[in-house]
């Protein structure tokens, strides 16, 4: 078993002020509008949130063929127009598959804001019992790496 | 492409088929000694296989009486790029939110 933590992060230059930016990430009803994903036969069933410090978002996400996923978050730091950091998971039917720290930093820029997501994660690999899952990590992922390479020396 | 990362959700959220998956690796088999070690019933087990078909992880050919279970590696390599993949939903999402910040800027404006 390995434990795999990984970090990527995106930036954005959006015509719009910080504040309104930052609206996006604590109106609910708005933040619903964008960060849901819809496609591929995916649908998100509900989009529960209070996205205040301290706050929580629930996301239950669902494909006909492949099941449900939930999304639960906390937020543990809320700077009004310029930065959010929160904790996520995600959650199949025996538990956590992922769990991520999210920072999201909003600053002001020529013709408006640049946002920077950047994302912390680390897979879990599943298990019976959290005791157990927590700290076995992506022996499987490492596999399928092996597997995948191997096959592309075919 | 996102049906592979959602096939590889799909994989890993569940037990019996991530040591389905895991044993595969080592190689094709038979259905029957996939089952082996799983305590569940032989019409559940195959149910979690046909899912991994479905999902396009696994493929099954009949050989003789013996159902015989391969790896598929494309969808593992697409699993592989994990990050990618989550790079490609947010490059998505901040679509939309730019999209959005936009439209609610220009409404503020015109009220002016």
């Amino acid at each position: 078993m390995t434990c795999e933590f990984q970090t990527f992060d995106i930036t954005r230059l959006i015509a719009a002020r910080p504040e309104t930016v930052f609206r996006l990430w604590t109106d609910a009803r708005l933040k619903e509008e964008w960060f849901c994903w819809n496609g591929n036969g995916w649908t998100h069933d509900t989009y529960d949130a209070d996205l205040i410090e301290g706050g929580f978002e629930r996301v239950r996400f669902t494909h006909p063929e492949v099941g449900s996923f939930r999304y639960e978050s906390h937020l543990f730091h809320v700077l009004p127009a310029s930065r959010l950091i929160y904790g996520y998971t995600m959650l199949g039917n025996t538990g956590p598959i992922s769990v991520s720290q999210a920072t999201v930093a909003i600053e002001p820029a020529e013709g408006g804001a640049q946002a920077t997501y950047t994302e912390q994660v680390v897979f879990l690999d599943g298990g019976d019992s959290l005791d157990t899952r927590l700290p076995g990590c992506v022996a499987v992922m490492d596999r399928m790496k092996d597997h995948a390479e191997a096959s592309n020396d075919d | 492409m996102a049906n592979h990362l959602d096939s590889f959700f799909s994989a890993i959220s569940d037990p019996t088929r991530r040591a389905v998956i895991e044993r595969l690796v080592e190689g094709p088999a038979a259905v029957g000694e996939l089952h082996a070690p799983h305590d569940i019933a032989l019409p559940t087990f195959l149910k979690h296989i046909k899912v991994l078909e479905a999902s396009g992880l696994v493929r099954t050919e009949k050989k003789g009486r013996v159902r015989v279970v391969h790896i598929e590696a494309a969808p593992l390599a697409e699993a592989e790029h994990w990050l990618t993949r989550q790079r490609e939903i947010w490059e998505d999402r901040f679509d939309r939110l730019a999209a959005l910040a936009e439209r609610i800027e220009r409404s503020q404006a015109d009220d002016l």
